[in-house]
């Protein structure tokens, strides 16, 4: 339902008699109108419809390339012109991560902590790029380093479950099962849907390894010895807005801060009701006031899909940010290449000042880097 | 009604307007050249619908305003009592400024409506 432009005739076009090459065509016109989500969409379903067309795969595999090295040198720029802040360098990290490139995460991360000494996220982006590395190359060096790093997130943060569950689960493969237990326990507390964790857990509550009284080096020799270093590094990213970057690259040039950063941001002050993340994998219900139920907080994330398809529907590219006020509060959105922010201000909060709210607390969160001014 | 939109259009950036019942059926629409009357049409109704529907469950109500800012323009939903105007504008544009056009628009449709000319 394009109004105007050749998008119009494309989507007729790959409506009317879809093909690999009329739906690759609106994708590349998408892609090169800098709507590349749409762009990815769109090979998505191309792939569904013709799954087993290597050009489909070849372009989509194209786009994907030209997207992250698009973003490398985006945020490369940023990293430049701001080298203490963590999140620039995090960012490039994350995308590197994305791209299977351990060797450049670790550089990226090496440089951003040289910056930003102890820098929890950057440690821990770190030391799952030495344990990705260390699975492939059975480096002891990096198992060590990473080691090292973990306990240095959990020095500074006891709570980061992320850094406790790796520490864990490496304790366990290394034999140092009472150390595992303690990292675990909390964690599977926490999370008891985690079954790899639960599972790690009850092996080394099972007993004293064979490596217990082993120093750390001795028990790292000793298990590489076996040729294989089956590390899990978990499905969940530790930035849960950051979630899209293996399936799909980001498209705007974004800075990614920390979830639990965001919403100790936007939890200073008074009267915000509610703040949900709806990205790629569903919505998260990052906030959720007294007398507000967990399924209406989540419906917020309606606003999001009903915004962008009527942006998209009427050729006006991707939202950024909309407002909404009514006699119930203000709704802010802001839209990231991943997924969309949404905040529930209570009517006790000007609309303006729920806007400024948001904006603060994303630039708290080091999420600021791209947003816009307001409408 | 159509003469309020007219003159809505006529500030600086706006592509175009239409009305639209809190059901979300388009009561009337005043468009530039380029923009499809039943593209807008449709999408200012299932908008509105979506986002009423979807700010019921959160216990929001009906909204007064909804303005949203995209990469390639801007949409402004206000609430005119008995229907809500849907204007849509160039990215550009200055909305502190166009809302003061949009703003008086909305009276007048309200005042309309009350008389039920």
């Amino acid at each position: 339902m394009a109004l105007f432009g050749p998008l119009r005739r494309l989507r007729k076009r790959a409506h009317d008699t879809p093909s690999p090459s009329t739906m690759a065509e609106l994708a590349e016109t998408y892609f090169k109108q800098g709507q590349a989500d749409e762009a990815f969409r769109t090979l998505e379903r191309a792939m569904a419809m013709y799954p087993d067309s290597d050009f489909l795969r070849n372009l989509t595999a194209h786009l994907r390339r030209v997207e992250f090295e698009r973003q490398i040198r985006v945020l490369q720029r940023l990293v430049e012109e701001r080298p203490n802040d963590p999140t620039a360098h995090l960012a490039l990290a994350e995308i590197y991560f994305a791209m299977r490139d351990t060797n450049m995460v670790i550089e990226v991360v090496t440089e951003g902590l040289t910056h930003c000494p102890g820098e929890e996220n950057l440690l821990l982006v770190g030391a799952r790029a030495r344990l990705e590395r260390c699975s492939r190359d059975l480096s002891e060096r990096d198992c060590l380093r990473a080691v090292e790093d973990l306990r240095q997130v959990l020095q500074d943060n006891p709570e980061n479950h992320d850094a406790r569950r790796l520490l864990g689960q490496l304790f366990c493969l290394l034999g140092h099962y009472r150390a595992a237990v303690e990292l675990l326990e909390p964690y599977v507390q926490y999370n008891p849907w985690d079954e790899h964790a639960q599972s790690w857990l009850t092996a080394a509550q099972a007993g004293p390894g064979p490596a217990e009284s082993l120093v750390l080096e001795e028990a790292v020799t000793r298990v590489f010895k076996r040729g294989r270093f089956p590390i899990d590094l978990g499905g969940e990213r530790e930035h849960p807005l950051v979630e899209s970057l293996t399936e799909r690259p980001m498209t705007r040039d974004v800075v990614l801060g920390s979830t639990e950063r965001l919403k100790q941001a936007l939890m200073l002050g008074e009267g915000l009701r509610a703040a949900v993340w709806a990205g790629l994998r569903g919505p998260e219900v990052l906030i959720r006031g007294e007398g507000l139920g967990e399924a209406n907080v989540l419906a917020l994330a309606d606003v999001a899909s009903a915004g962008e398809r009527a942006c998209l529907d009427m050729d006006l590219g991707r939202p950024e940010r909309a407002v909404i006020t009514g006699p119930a509060g203000t709704v802010v959105m802001v839209g990231f290449a991943n997924g969309h922010l949404l905040t529930f201000f209570s009517p006790t909060l000007r609309s303006r000042d729920a806007e400024r709210r948001v904006s603060d607390a994303l630039r708290e969160a080091g999420m600021a880097a791209e947003e816009t001014s307001g409408a | 009604m159509r003469d309020i939109l007219q003159e809505l259009n006529r500030s600086v950036g706006v592509r175009g307007s239409a009305v639209v019942t809190h059901d979300g059926i388009l009561v009337t629409s005043e468009l530039t050249a380029g923009l499809d009357e039943d593209a807008v049409a449709a999408m200012a109704s299932s908008l509105v619908r979506n986002t009423i529907s979807t700010l019921r469950r959160v216990g929001f109500g009906e909204f007064s305003l909804f303005t949203m800012q995209a990469t390639s323009g801007k949409m402004v939903v206000a609430d005119a009592e008995v229907a809500y105007l849907v204007v849509v504008t160039d990215p550009g544009v200055n909305l502190d400024l166009t809302m003061v056009d949009i703003e008086a628009a909305s009276y007048r449709l309200t005042k309309r409506g009350q008389l039920g000319v």
